[in-house]
């Protein structure tokens, strides 16, 4: 019996060399000259390739048209039920479809693709521009008194929720009643009372000061609503403002439906059995934290722009598994995490985009526990002493010690991006992003001088994902590094992403919240100047202490001053705001994030690649079988 | 007696002098043992060493234990210095890269590279293409991958490598990973120590005054144990925030509680015997009779389940740290380093394998040694060969 085994061991052994031995023969061959490339979905392909090919199976990457569904009529019309079904994958849950508290961008698109809304960016007949149209809406507001205060807004008429109910004036009178509603204190309503234009009498019926009567939005007829504001707008901000994804319209009948009893709550929006569609798409089926299943709305107003049948999501943590995903072609777009990217970088399905967002470090310069932070030496000497080249390079991204990302228009005529501008390159440093480690260190000990302490002990808290984890480390390292760990020391706290972000939200309530943190505003980027209203001393869900008269009046005069639509008034306001929050280093930008996707081919989107406030278009994109 | 009784008359017959004393000029003795003789501990070794897998996984601890304290000193890194440009740089230590295995020799596949690229001596330096291999076309493009010499792809020279590979920083895994060992184990041996120290504490109170006393304790200990482990580890985590001494602490909330137990058992067992009772009738205090006469019974139980406990406890580091409560950065253990390593199983295998290979041998030969120290500390083994 012992010979037996031992006779098996030698084999085996003798096998796993062999097998060794081979594999090392085949490595010292070098560069191959004569190559032979073929189609890779190609039967051909499989046949020719070498043993080695099966390493990177070129079978399963053309696997991806696999997919069963009805065959495609070649038409130059949507079918109504539309055909081919989009894959996607992604590492975020809903929790909650209800635009007026949803919390995270992920949520606010399936929220759009899921609900009908006033005004939205579409791209327009030719697919090289973006126009911003009513869905809901008929026409353009229309400035009834000339003053432009007074908006009426006409519906279209015929739109009907999933069930058949109609989509009216009453469906948006509800919507804003709802969301300015004090009681409910809805996230959003502080956005909705005032953002891009301020609606008369709004912001204090949401802070409990007055009644519904005394807001400026009335109801006209069936299908007409009304609008009155504070300042002098003009149609394109109105429309804007009601483009926001929180602005999407709910259905009285299932908000009610999950109404608590006094009225403090409701559930809509967090399950299939408290939701009804009205938008592009409709639910399915809905399983949250697992899958959700969307199916093209033949009712939807622009049915005749949606080619998909329906939009399957499955919801998968893991990025590495996303990516197999991909390459298994189970997913038909994927956005490729920065620890990939060094397997992507050059593939020629490899799309990159600007993400509309300047990553940044928030520093709690309130913060009675560290008064060191409220030291503008201080603040300056992190600014100088952060290294943006070398943070970008690692997540492919741009170096940015800026705040106004490079796609956000200041001019939309010209189609002009603040960045291009002479006042936007001002505020730049091209050769080395503000990073000046000399300077660093002559501004923190100046700092500590002032201070009177000898030596510096902060916390910086991060979302627990691999981009920010590599960030902070670097950060941490080359921070104790310049400084000296004797007089600078930065623990890490890495959390879950729902816990750090309630951990900063509660700053209001303690001002200890938090020291240092990351950050990253996305907002509209043809409206520069809108993006500043996070740090403004009104901004509902402030969670940053930043308190300063002169950028307030400065971002109201860029929002509602008479004189706003004056050449270069917004550049100079932009400029303005950017500066003060740079100069006295209010937070520390760091990089721009790109957003780097691979998309299979059995997907043909219809636009001209990636355009600002409708992205790639996924919602209106073609599967070819 | 009898024998005496019925021949008395022959007996007698016999005259006295005719009798002779035997040992008139010895004492007597008895035999001289043969062998030498053996203490407690002395028998234990002797079983222990017996078992040849307890011994090979002992000397497996001791290696690693070693390497521990001074791995992380054999090279020029220390585990904090970031080479961000050497990031997830392949391992290679150069005399196993001469013998041509095909391991650790520094080669890495990079995937889905543009064919007309090749060429471009600045993307590729001199000599660093090992081979092109899975020529394909996408979307018009040339595709291939290539082999190359990571670190001539990269611009070192022969002289630096990473034994092991390097991370997402560009830290040196060699130096991280005994780092993070020393860490583990020293997280497992304290928090066990402090197990062992509290358990025994607690049982042989429990154990020895009985009664009301055991009854309250008893009932304190089943209400902490009713709570789930990873649960309890978690909260207290939260709660207490992440460092070495609450993973310490989270480690010690539950883990008394078996060494308790045994100890009780071992007092209820020992507390009746003639020679506590003799001990206690003489006057001897509590104190002394918990500690000298009835514990060390106990020692050869308490050791081996000590032993079993630290593969189990360096695991539920492991564990906090993969899901994130561990260590914080730039702090390493075995358990973080599996964490990152996971992330990018399919891109660099390699930095997850190191840390689960010390993981899988620590966890098994502290396993089989405890195994052997129980059976050496048996007492139905003793003497028994």
């Amino acid at each position: 019996m012992k010979k037996i085994k031992r006779i098996l061991a030698v084999l085996v052994t003798g096998a796993l060399v062999a097998g060794m031995l081979t594999g090392c023969s085949s490595k010292s061959s070098g560069v191959d000259e004569s190559l032979t490339f073929s189609e890779e979905s190609s039967e051909a392909s499989k046949a020719e390739s070498s043993s080695e090919a099966s390493e990177v199976s070129a079978a399963s990457e053309s696997s991806a048209a696999a997919e069963s569904s009805a065959p495609a009529a070649e038409a130059d019309k949507p079918t109504p039920e539309g055909s081919g079904t989009l894959n996607e994958v992604s590492a975020n849950t809903i929790g909650s479809l209800n635009p007026q508290t949803y919390i995270n961008s992920y949520a606010s698109t399936q929220i759009r693709r899921l609900s009908p809304i006033l005004y939205d960016y579409f791209v327009n007949d030719t697919g090289d521009g973006i126009v911003l149209q009513g869905e809901v809406a008929e026409e353009d507001p229309i400035d009834v008194n000339g003053d432009g205060k007074t908006w009426q807004i006409k519906l279209r008429q015929g739109l009907t929720w999933e069930n058949g109910d109609p989509i009216n004036a009453d469906t948006v009178m509800y919507t804003w009643k709802e969301v300015l509603d004090p009681t409910l204190a809805n996230s959003r309503g502080g956005n909705f009372a005032k953002d891009v234009i301020e609606i008369a009498g709004a912001e204090d019926y949401y802070e409990g000061k007055s009644d519904w009567d005394s807001v400026g939005l009335k109801k006209i007829d069936d299908y007409t609503v009304e609008i009155d504001t504070v300042a002098k707008q003009d149609a394109q901000e109105v429309m804007t403002h009601l483009s926001h994804p929180a602005n999407c319209l709910v259905n009285e009948e299932y908000y009610e439906k999950g109404m608590n009893a006094d009225r403090t709550e409701t559930l809509y929006g967090t399950s299939a059995d408290y939701w009804i569609s009205g938008g592009p798409f409709k639910i399915e089926s809905w399983q949250n934290d697992e899958e959700i299943h969307m199916v093209k709305n033949p009712n939807y107003v622009f049915a005749d722009k949606i080619w998909l049948a329906g939009i399957d999501i499955r919801v998968v943590e893991d990025t590495s598994t996303q990516m197999q995903m991909f390459e298994n072609g189970e997913v038909d777009y994927i956005a490729v995490p920065a620890d990939s990217m060094a397997q992507y970088e050059e593939d020629p399905r490899l799309m990159t985009s600007y993400s509309n967002c300047v990553r940044h470090i928030v520093i709690n310069s309130a913060d009675p526990d560290q008064p060191i932070l409220g030291n503008e030496n201080f603040r300056l000497a992190l600014f100088y002493g952060t290294d943006r080249k070398t943070l970008a390079d690692m997540n492919y991204g741009i170096p940015a010690d800026y705040i106004v990302p490079s796609n956000h228009i200041i001019d939309l005529a010209t189609n002009t991006a603040f960045r291009d501008t002479e006042e936007g390159k001002a505020n730049t440093d091209p050769v080395n992003y503000s990073y000046d480690p000399d300077k660093a260190k002559e501004l923190f000990n100046k700092a500590l001088e002032e201070t009177g302490v000898d030596s510096v002990d902060l916390t910086m808290i991060y979302n627990d994902t691999a981009a920010y984890k590599a960030m902070s480390e670097f950060v941490q390292n080359s921070w104790q590094q310049l400084f000296g760990e004797d007089k600078f020391k930065l623990e890490l706290q890495a959390m879950p992403s729902s816990q750090r972000g309630d951990q900063v939200r509660s700053w209001p309530t303690n001002p200890s919240a938090y020291e240092l943190s990351w950050a990253g505003w996305s907002s509209t980027s043809l409206m520069p100047w809108n993006a500043f209203k996070y740090w403004t001393s009104f901004y509902t869900a402030k969670n940053e202490p930043y308190i300063n008269d002169e950028f307030d009046a400065t971002f109201n005069e860029a929002c509602y001053g008479d004189n706003r639509f004056d050449d270069g008034v917004r550049l100079k306001d932009v400029d303005k705001m950017e500066d003060m929050l740079i100069q006295h280093a209010i937070i520390i930008p760091v990089n721009e994030i790109m957003d780097h996707y691979l998309k299979s081919d059995r997907v043909e989107l219809t636009q001209d690649g990636w355009m600002n406030e409708v992205g790639w278009g996924w919602n209106f994109c073609k599967i070819k079988e | 007696m009898t024998f005496y009784e019925d021949n008395k008359e022959l007996y007698d017959s016999i005259p006295a002098e005719k009798f002779q004393l035997v040992q008139n000029n010895e004492d007597i003795h008895d035999a001289a043992f043969r062998t030498k003789p053996i203490g407690f501990f002395k028998d234990v070794w002797l079983r222990f060493i017996r078992n040849k897998a307890s011994v090979i996984g002992g000397i497996i601890i001791l290696i690693i234990m070693v390497f521990a304290a001074i791995g992380p000193s054999m090279n020029s890194y220390t585990y904090t210095e970031q080479h961000t440009d050497l990031a997830n740089m392949p391992p290679k230590v150069p005399w196993i890269a001469k013998l041509n295995l095909g391991i650790m020799d520094g080669h890495y596949t990079l995937t889905k590279r543009q064919y007309d690229n090749i060429k471009d001596t600045s993307k590729y330096p001199e000599g660093c293409i090992l081979k092109l291999k899975n020529p394909r076309i996408i979307n018009g493009v040339k595709i291939v991958d290539v082999v190359v010499d990571y670190y001539k792809y990269k611009g070192l020279d022969d002289s630096q490598c990473y034994w092991l590979g390097s991370d997402y920083l560009g830290r040196d895994i060699w130096t991280r990973l005994w780092k993070g060992t020393r860490i583990s184990l020293f997280i497992a041996l304290f928090s066990v120590l402090c197990n062992v120290i509290i358990g025994v504490i607690y049982g042989s109170i429990c154990g020895y005054y009985g009664g009301a006393v055991d009854m309250v304790l008893q009932r304190i200990m089943e209400i902490i144990n009713a709570f789930p482990r990873i649960v309890v580890l978690t909260l207290f985590i939260m709660v207490a925030g992440t460092g070495m001494f609450s993973l310490i602490m989270a480690m010690v909330i539950k883990g008394w509680i078996p060494i308790a137990r045994m100890i009780r058992s071992q007092f209820y067992r020992f507390k009746g015997h003639e020679y506590v009772l003799a001990s206690r009738t003489m006057g001897t205090n509590d104190q002394k009779l918990i500690f000298r006469h009835i514990l060390p019974n106990s020692i050869g139980p308490v050791i081996t389940q000590a032993m079993m406990a630290v593969p189990t406890t360096i695991f539920s580091e492991s564990f906090l740290a993969y899901i994130g409560l561990g260590l914080q950065a730039p702090n390493s253990s075995i358990g973080v380093m599996l964490s990152t390593g996971q992330k990018v199983l399919m891109q660099y295998p390699t930095q997850v394998l190191y840390p689960a290979i010390i993981i899988s041998l620590l966890m098994i030969c502290f396993n089989l040694f405890g195994d052997g120290l129980r059976d050496a500390f048996d007492p139905t083994q003793r003497g028994v060969s």
